[in-house]
C-alpha cells in the first residue's frame, strides 16, 4: 500500500437519449442558466444530461428527481421537445473532486501519476487529458497547462475553483 | 428514488431532502494548531465507501432539520436513520 | 384493393360504425374499435415504412408493443405531430392522419433503398466515422450522414397540448391486466390491500382474451366467459382502482414507478380539445407484482424481414378480433404449437392455410389434431429457407431437415403465399423485473430467460 488518499467522492451521473428523429439541433447546446445540455446524435437521437445525484452510491441507478429537472430545463429551452418519448437512461459513476476539476499529476511516489477526477467532463476533455498526462509521465513533471491540476493543491489551498466552467455544475 | 424515514417527520420522498455528505467528521478543536495535510484531511479526504456508509441528510422541503442515515452505497439501502448527537445504532 | 379482407368477426370492433383516416396522404375506412395497423391490413397495406438503414421495404409484423417495425408518424401540424408511434398502439379515431417515415419521396418508391444494393459496402455496424479521411472530408460526409439519421420528424413548434402529473401511494400495484395479474389484483384487494391495476390496452385480459378454444379452458369455461365474470368482479371491488391505458415507463428503487396514462390519444380530433392528454402517475407502492405475460419470438431464415411476414399469434388476433384477414393465402412457420392456433382461427374464418412448416419430427398435441382433422397441410421436420416478393412477400422455399436437424437437405418446394405467419416459442417481458435490479437466468425447459 502506498499510503496515498484521494479527495474524490463517486457519484451517479444521470444521462438519457430520445427516440431517432431527423436532425433538428445541429450543436451542442449546454446552459448553466437552466442547468442541461443537449445534442443531437449522428444517429438522431438527442443526447440529454445535466448534473450529478448529491450522494455517493455506486448502484448506477441515479434517481428520477434529477431526471425530471434536467427535462425541465431543456423543455424551457426547446419546448418544441414535449412530444419526444425518452428512449433509455443510464446512470455511470463518476468521481468528483471537491473542487469540481480534475487532477492531472505525478504523486510523491517515484513512478506513480494520476488522471482522474473529472466529473461530469471526461469525455469531452480526453484527448486534452491524454496529452498532457503522458506529457507529464515522459518528463516526470507536468506541462505548463496541466501543472495547476496537481494532487497536492488540496493542500496548499491553490484550488482549481471552475463549478462554472464545467459547464454543468457537479 | 429512496424513500426516507426523517427521525422528526417520518417517511417522505427522497426528493424533500439534501444530502449532507460523510457524517460523524469531527471538526479540529484548534485548526490554527494544525499542519496543512492535517487540515487537507478535515476538509476533503472522505472514505466513498462502497458499502454501509454513515451520512448527513436534511430534510430541506420539510422540518429543515439535519439527522444521520446509514446507507449502504453498493445497493442504496437504508438501514437506519437517527437524530444529531445520538450514537449510531449499528457500527 | 377491391378484394375484402374483413370478415364477420367483430369482438373489438364495431362494424357499424365507420371512421375516415389518412395514410400517407390517402383517405381510407376503419371501424370503431380498429388500431390504425388493424385499418391499414383491412385496406391491404402491408406496407407501412423503411428499415433505418438499408432502407428495406417494412411491414406490419405484430399486433401490440412489441411492434418492431410499424413505426409511424401521427399528424402534420408543427405543433402537434408525433414521431415513431407504432401503429398497432394506435387506436383509430376519426380525423387520424398518419404517415410513413424514413422514406423520400414516399414508401413505395423510397432513393434511400439504394443503401441497399450498397449493403455490402456498409454491413452491419459499420462505423461511419471511417468516413474521417481525407479529415476536411468529414464536413461532406457528416451533412449526407446526418441527413440519413432518424426515423420520424420533431415537432417544431410548442406543444399545445396540456400534461398532468400526479401521486399514487398503494399497498400493491400489479402491473398487467392479464390472467395473472387479475387473479393477482383480485386477491390482494379480497385481503383488504388497497390495490390498483394497470394495463396498457383499453380493455383487461390481456393473452386470455385471444384464447378462445376449447383447448385453453378455464375452470371448466371458455375465455370469454370466465374473463366476463371477474372483471365484473374486480370492478366490484372497494380497494381496487383499475387504469387502463396506462403504462409503466419505469421502476426506479424503493419502489418508485412512473406510469403513464393516454387520456385523449384515442379520441377524435374534435373531442380532444381542452382536455389533458397525458397524465403521468408517480407511484410509490409497497408491493409490486409484474404480470407481463410474454411475446411471441419471430424465427430465423433468409428475408424474413418482407412486409406480409407476420407473428402467428398477430394473425390470430387480426382475424379472431378485429376480423382482418392479414393475407388470402396465409403459410405457417412454426417450431411449437401456437401457429396451429392460427392456422385454425384462419381456415375456420375462410382463408386458405396453405401449409404448417414445422421443424419437429411429430407432436401428439390435441391442437395439432384439430388441425389436421380440419385438413390443413403440415410440412414435417422441415424449415422456410427463404422467401421472395420485394415490397410485400409473395412465395417461400421450403426444405427438409436432415436426421440430426442441423442442416437441410433435398429439393426445395416453392410454396406461393401473401402472408406468412412465425412462430418461434414465447419470451417472457422481464423488462420490468431487470429493471428492478431483478437477474435473470436461461431456462433450458422452454429456451427462455427467466427470473432467478
Amino acid at each position: 500500500m502506498v499510503d496515498l488518499k484521494l479527495p474524490l467522492e463517486s457519484k451517479p451521473l444521470q444521462a438519457l437519449v430520445s427516440e431517432p428523429v431527423k436532425p433538428i439541433i445541429d450543436t451542442v447546446v449546454m446552459s448553466n442558466a437552466v442547468h442541461a445540455y443537449v445534442s443531437q446524435s449522428d444517429k438522431g437521437e438527442l443526447v440529454i444530461g445535466a448534473g450529478t445525484d448529491a450522494y455517493v452510491s455506486y448502484t448506477q441507478r441515479g434517481s428520477h428527481d434529477v431526471v425530471e429537472g434536467t427535462l425541465k430545463a431543456i423543455l424551457e429551452l426547446y419546448p418544441i421537445f414535449s412530444r419526444m418519448k425518452m428512449l433509455r437512461q443510464w446512470g455511470g459513476i463518476v468521481d468528483i473532486c471537491p473542487d469540481a476539476s480534475p487532477i492531472i499529476s505525478k504523486t510523491h511516489i517515484k513512478g506513480l501519476y494520476f488522471n482522474c477526477g473529472w466529473g461530469t467532463g471526461g469525455f469531452k476533455a480526453t484527448p486534452g487529458s491524454g496529452d498532457l498526462f503522458a506529457h507529464t509521465i515522459a518528463n516526470d513533471e507536468p506541462h505548463k497547462l496541466n501543472a495547476d491540476f496537481n494532487i497536492n493543491r488540496f493542500v496548499s489551498g491553490d484550488l482549481v475553483d471552475e463549478h462554472g466552467a464545467a459547464a454543468v455544475a457537479h | 428514488m429512496f424513500l426516507i424515514n426523517c427521525p422528526y417527520c417520518g417517511e417522505r420522498d427522497q426528493s424533500e431532502f439534501s444530502a449532507g455528505g460523510e457524517a460523524h467528521i469531527v471538526r479540529p478543536k484548534q485548526p490554527t494548531e494544525l499542519s496543512d495535510d492535517q487540515w487537507a484531511e478535515f476538509l476533503f479526504m472522505r472514505k466513498n465507501i462502497k458499502g454501509v456508509q454513515f451520512e448527513r441528510w436534511n430534510h430541506a422541503h420539510g422540518c429543515r432539520k439535519w439527522f444521520n442515515m446509514v446507507r449502504d452505497t453498493s445497493n442504496d439501502k437504508i438501514h437506519a436513520v437517527y437524530k444529531m448527537g445520538e450514537k449510531p445504532p449499528i457500527k | 384493393m377491391t378484394e375484402n379482407l374483413r370478415t364477420t368477426n367483430s369482438k373489438f370492433i364495431d362494424q357499424t360504425s365507420r371512421i375516415s383516416f389518412k395514410f400517407d396522404g390517402k383517405k381510407l375506412y376503419g371501424f370503431k374499435g380498429d388500431t390504425l395497423a388493424s385499418a391499414l391490413l383491412a385496406n391491404n397495406i402491408h406496407l407501412v415504412g423503411r428499415s433505418f438503414k438499408y432502407h428495406r421495404p417494412r411491414g406490419i409484423m405484430a399486433c401490440g408493443s412489441e411492434e418492431p417495425n410499424a413505426i409511424v408518424q401521427i399528424g402534420s401540424d408543427a405543433s402537434m405531430t408525433e414521431p415513431n408511434t407504432r401503429a398497432t398502439e394506435i387506436e383509430l379515431y376519426e380525423g387520424l392522419e398518419a404517415s410513413s417515415q424514413n422514406c423520400w419521396p414516399s414508401v413505395n418508391f423510397d432513393i434511400g433503398a439504394v443503401n441497399n444494393f450498397f449493403s455490402p459496402l456498409i454491413p452491419a455496424a459499420f462505423y461511419y466515422k471511417t468516413f474521417m479521411w481525407p479529415a476536411n472530408f468529414w464536413k461532406l460526409y457528416e451533412y449526407f450522414i446526418r441527413k440519413s439519421a432518424g426515423l420520424g420528424k420533431s415537432p417544431t413548434e410548442p406543444d399545445k397540448d396540456i400534461y398532468d402529473h400526479k401521486y399514487l401511494h398503494c399497498d400493491v400495484l400489479v402491473v398487467g391486466g392479464g390472467i395473472s395479474g387479475i387473479i393477482a389484483a383480485k386477491t390482494a384487494a379480497k385481503n383488504n390491500f388497497n390495490t390498483v391495476l394497470i394495463d396498457d390496452k383499453n380493455i383487461l385480459g390481456g393473452t386470455t382474451l385471444f384464447q378462445e378454444n376449447e383447448c385453453f379452458k378455464i375452470n371448466n369455461s371458455y375465455s370469454s366467459e370466465w374473463l366476463k365474470k371477474e372483471i365484473e368482479t374486480l370492478k366490484s371491488l372497494k380497494n381496487l382502482t383499475i387504469k387502463t391505458r396506462t403504462s409503466l415507463a419505469a421502476y426506479h428503487s424503493y419502489n418508485y414507478l412512473l406510469a403513464r396514462e393516454n387520456l385523449t390519444d384515442h379520441l377524435d380530433i374534435n373531442e380532444k380539445k381542452d382536455k389533458i392528454r397525458q397524465r403521468l402517475w408517480k407511484v410509490r407502492a409497497k408491493k409490486v407484482i409484474i404480470s407481463t405475460g410474454a411475446m411471441e419470438r419471430p424465427l430465423i431464415f433468409n428475408n424474413n424481414d418482407r412486409p406480409g411476414i407476420m407473428l402467428s399469434s398477430s394473425i390470430k388476433k387480426y382475424i379472431d378480433y378485429y376480423g382482418v384477414k392479414c393475407g388470402q393465402r396465409i403459410s405457417l412457420f412454426t417450431n411449437n404449437d401456437f401457429a396451429y392456433e392460427a392456422a385454425i382461427s384462419l381456415n375456420n374464418s375462410g382463408v386458405i392455410v396453405n401449409s404448417v412448416v414445422d421443424i419437429r419430427d411429430k407432436t401428439n398435441s390435441l391442437i395439432v389434431k384439430q388441425a389436421e382433422k380440419s385438413g390443413i397441410k403440415i410440412h414435417w421436420k422441415s424449415s422456410v429457407v427463404n422467401t421472395s416478393g420485394y415490397k410485400k412477400i409473395n412465395s417461400i422455399e421450403i426444405m427438409k431437415l436432415s436426421d440430426d436437424g442441423t442442416a437441410v437437405v433435398g429439393k426445395k418446394i416453392k410454396e406461393e403465399c401473401d402472408c406468412l405467419g412465425i412462430s418461434g416459442g414465447w419470451t417472457p417481458r422481464v423488462h420490468l423485473f431487470t429493471q428492478s435490479g431483478g437477474k435473470l437466468k436461461f431456462r433450458d425447459e422452454d429456451n427462455v430467460f427467466f427470473t432467478r
